[in-house]
């Protein structure tokens, strides 16, 4: 086994190299961030508001961007900017407490309080350890099991001591479950945030009518902030579900944001 | 007040003519270079500073092309700011260069392109006079009294109350709007980046009137409080102000000059506790109790206060205390405007918890801070406090008051902005969307193909060895029962040979002809030489077997034994 070290060893550097080019990213303007902070930090949100913005359409994102971007709108009192660009931070950086903190200060904040046993967004990102890890760390948690079990296969192919065959065994077991669950996660993740459509309402008051039209009947209002998943889209109206599922209507497609 | 309606009723024609010449200023160039001096002496330092502005994609140009007189670059300096204007971004960086000029002449410094928008931009080349000699400037020219743009009918100005402050020393940037038709809408004005200052919103805003050559003006005067934060000449743009739309059918600008402040280094000699601090500041400690027990806490809060940047001096530095705990709290900072200065106090808190009885002294507290008015460092501190722990019964620990319990004492607020990451990241979407994500899964499997096939490779060498081994062994118990039983040497040759090579060469023998087993051989790598020596040896021995008569003098020992050597030989190509 020991003289086939230097092959595994360098098929490792490979695989880690070529992991590491997926991560490769160009640098941006840190600099405009850096002044746009200045802004902020000497009562500006409105200007400081705008660059963020400007610097994300430019095609920049940093969990710290729009972190930042949420805390100029929180300053200015739109709380459904706030919400949506902590949100937004949120899925960049879901350890970051900084970011839980200010996301459920916007949120007790708003006007519209849920009947249901709370905010089911709100628990789905807090409690559940998955949503810790963002999509890109449990997709390289499963490449990285997939790699970890090819070695072990290979070390079967070449060791003969029994007692090293039995260890790989096992943990070929306990690493290709692994592979499966990670796999099932990053799937389910990857699909939820491509076709979720969670949305929120960052008008500051929408009415929520029966139907994709004005001349519908008005079911009940909605505040700036509140947080709904989008079922479907027509013309300029989208169809909205609140957390307790019940509560469903249409909206104005300009009355609220993806994330 | 009725005259005044009335003219502002007539007036906009009129202010409209003679705001020509100020509105044109507008127009200024993405760059813009200049000197802080056009004559120096050898040796003298001489600061270029360019500024540019354009979107934040614009590059900084390089230093230009220097001739007539050697120079050298001391240093430079680079300072960026956005802002916004008429809901438009850009960035100003302003580059100072101090250049020194080695020997006497005319130094041309070539003009610096921009291109911006495929719209190339220029400056203008600078000359400065470099003398031999020791050199004094002309003092610039003072401005007539009374030479003031009084006659037109809006005129904005700034002043800066001190142009040459030390570091940390707070100056006003004062803003004055003048309007002989009285004001019909709140000004709408907006300040430049104050590149290299900290500084404080208006701290002081008034209205007034004032008589210039003969005619009534009414004047809104804004303070701004600055704090240098950097030393060097420090340039600030003009600030804008927009006209209220009433007086014009479209909206107009007033552009006031650029301003210089020149900030000096703070001057040595400083004491050793000094951290930067610049004001007239004071120093005060107190603790919430001054008798308490074992485990029970005692909040220590020094509060430094006085006139200064309250909000960056530095925190005074709190004692430990041998045989207690302590725990620091954020600073609480408050800060307002009085008569155009700021002024205010930091205060800072630590928690101590004794562990052990017995009287105790917190030591004296001392914060050293630069005064600009009297150009001296001064130290001023608190007086040691006296504090008595009883030893008490052994209670638990007492339930201490965090940083957060603090924080919702005196207000709940956000968490602050996070700074400026190293780099940013063009968003590309998940990586499970990139090709190379996807790739980098085959390679694993790769790795598994390759090793399964060489294991699969090793195990039929392996095999074939094994083979080998057991044809040599059979070969040789068949010639060592020849040479028992007394057999005939070429028959027994013949057949060791032909199974010997029909079990390496993994096929039968017997039926080819002699040059298709010796391709074989070849094909499988035997030496050609050894080759021949075989095929040579078979006709030999097939010669011998079916015509008796043509042997040669070999005796049948000998022919075994070559047999054997033969098979020693094949061995060689095929173990």
């Amino acid at each position: 086994m020991t003289r086939h070290l230097p092959l595994l060893a360098v098929l490792v550097v490979a695989l880690a190299i070529w992991t590491a080019t997926l991560r490769a990213a160009s640098p941006g303007d840190v600099d405009a961030v850096a002044a746009t902070n200045a802004l902020y930090e000497s009562g500006r949100y409105i200007e400081a508001a705008l660059v963020y913005e400007q610097l994300i359409d430019q095609g920049y994102e940093s969990g710290a961007l729009y972190y930042n971007l949420g805390n100029a709108y929180f300053k200015q009192g739109d709380l459904g900017r706030a919400i949506l660009n902590y949100r937004r931070a949120e899925k960049l950086y879901p350890r970051d407490a900084d970011i839980r903190t200010n996301l459920k200060i916007a949120r007790d904040q708003r006007a519209d309080v849920y009947e249901i046993a709370g905010d089911v967004f709100a628990i789905e990102s807090t409690t559940n350890p998955i949503n810790r890890l963002t999509l890109d760390e449990l997709a390289l948690f499963t490449l990285a099991a997939w790699a970890v079990l090819a070695l072990l296969v290979l070390v079967l192919l070449f060791t003969r001591r029994p007692a090293i065959r039995n260890g790989a065994v096992y943990a070929s077991v306990v690493v290709g479950l692994t592979l499966l669950l990670s796999a099932a996660v990053t799937g389910e993740r990857w699909y939820s945030e491509s076709a979720g459509h969670e949305v929120v309402v960052v008008a500051e008051l929408v009415d929520v009518v029966s139907g994709p039209g004005t001349n519908y009947t008005q079911e009940f209002t909605l505040h700036g902030g509140s947080e709904a998943r989008m079922l479907e889209q027509r013309g300029s109206w989208s169809r909205l579900s609140l957390p307790d599922g019940d509560l469903q209507g249409w909206v104005p497609s300009s009355a609220v944001e993806e994330l | 007040m009725p005259s005044r309606w009335k003219l502002a009723l007539t007036g906009p024609l009129a202010a409209s003519l003679a705001m020509l010449p100020v509105i044109g200023l507008a127009q200024e160039p993405p760059i813009k270079a200049e000197v802080d001096r056009n004559e120096v002496a050898v040796n003298d330092v001489l600061t270029l500073t360019v500024a540019v502005k354009g979107t934040p994609v614009v590059s900084n140009p390089a230093l230009p092309q220097m001739d007539g007189v050697d120079v050298t670059l001391l240093s430079r300096s680079t300072a960026s700011q956005l802002s916004i204007f008429s809901g438009k971004t850009s960035v100003l960086t302003v580059s100072h260069y101090r250049l020194k000029p080695l020997s006497p002449g005319t130094l041309t410094i070539a003009s610096i392109s921009l291109t911006l928008a495929g719209e190339v931009y220029e400056t203008k080349p600078i000359t400065v006079e470099v003398h031999a000699g020791a050199f004094t400037p002309r003092p610039d020219p003072e401005p007539a009294p009374g030479n003031l743009p009084v006659a037109e009918t809006f005129f904005v100005e700034v002043e800066i109350d001190n142009p040459n402050p030390y570091i940390g020393e707070q100056i006003d940037y004062i803003f004055r709007f003048h309007s002989a038709l009285g004001f019909v809408n709140p000004p709408r004005y907006d300040f430049p980046p104050f590149i290299g200052f900290w500084h404080e919103d208006e701290t002081d805003s008034r209205r007034y009137e004032l008589f210039l050559n003969e005619r009534q003006y009414d004047v809104i005067e804004l303070r701004t409080a600055l704090f240098p934060t950097v030393t060097g000449t420090l340039i600030m743009e003009p600030t804008r102000y927009g006209f209220p739309r009433l007086a014009f059918r479209t909206s107009r600008q007033l552009l006031t000059d650029t301003v210089r402040v020149d900030v000096r280094p703070l001057p040595s000699g400083a004491p050793a506790g000094f951290h930067g601090a610049v004001g007239q500041l004071d120093i005060d400690a107190k603790v919430d109790v001054a008798s308490t027990a074992v485990n029970k806490p005692v909040t220590l809060t020094v509060i430094v206060s006085g006139s200064g940047n309250i909000e960056t001096l530095p925190n005074p530095l709190l004692p430990d205390v041998a045989g207690w705990r302590s725990f620091a709290a954020p600073p609480a900072v408050d800060t307002q405007p009085v008569d155009g200065r700021i002024i205010g106090s930091r205060s800072v808190k630590r928690i101590f918890v004794p562990t052990v009885g017995g009287e105790f002294v917190i030591p004296a507290i001392s914060y050293s801070y630069f005064d600009p008015e009297t150009e001296l460092y001064e130290t001023v501190s608190t007086d040691p406090i006296s504090v008595s722990v009883e030893t008490g019964s052994a209670d638990a620990p007492p339930q201490l008051q965090t940083g957060r319990d603090l924080g919702e004492r005196v207000g709940a607020d956000i968490r602050h902005i996070m700074p400026a990451p190293s780099s940013l990241e063009q968003a590309d979407g998940p990586i499970l969307e990139r090709p190379t994500y996807w790739a980098a899964w085959a390679l694993p499997l790769i790795v598994i193909l390759a090793g399964t096939s060489w294991k699969v490779l090793v195990n039929a060498r392996r095999r074939q060895a094994e083979a080998g081994v057991a044809a040599h062994t059979k070969a040789m118990m068949s010639i060592d029962n020849a040479r028992q039983r007394d057999e005939d040497p070429y028959d027994t040759a013949a057949a060791v040979l032909t199974s010997y090579l029909s079990e390496m060469l993994g096929q039968p023998v017997s039926g080819l002809t002699h040059q298709a087993l010796a391709q074989l051989l070849v094909d499988r790598g035997v030496d050609e030489g050894l080759v021949e020596t075989v095929e040579s040896y078979i006709t030999t021995t097939e010669r011998v077997r079916f015509a008796p008569g043509s042997a040669e003098d070999a005796s049948g020992e000998s022919v075994l034994d070559e047999t054997a050597r033969l098979l020693a030989d094949l061995d060689g190509y095929f173990a």
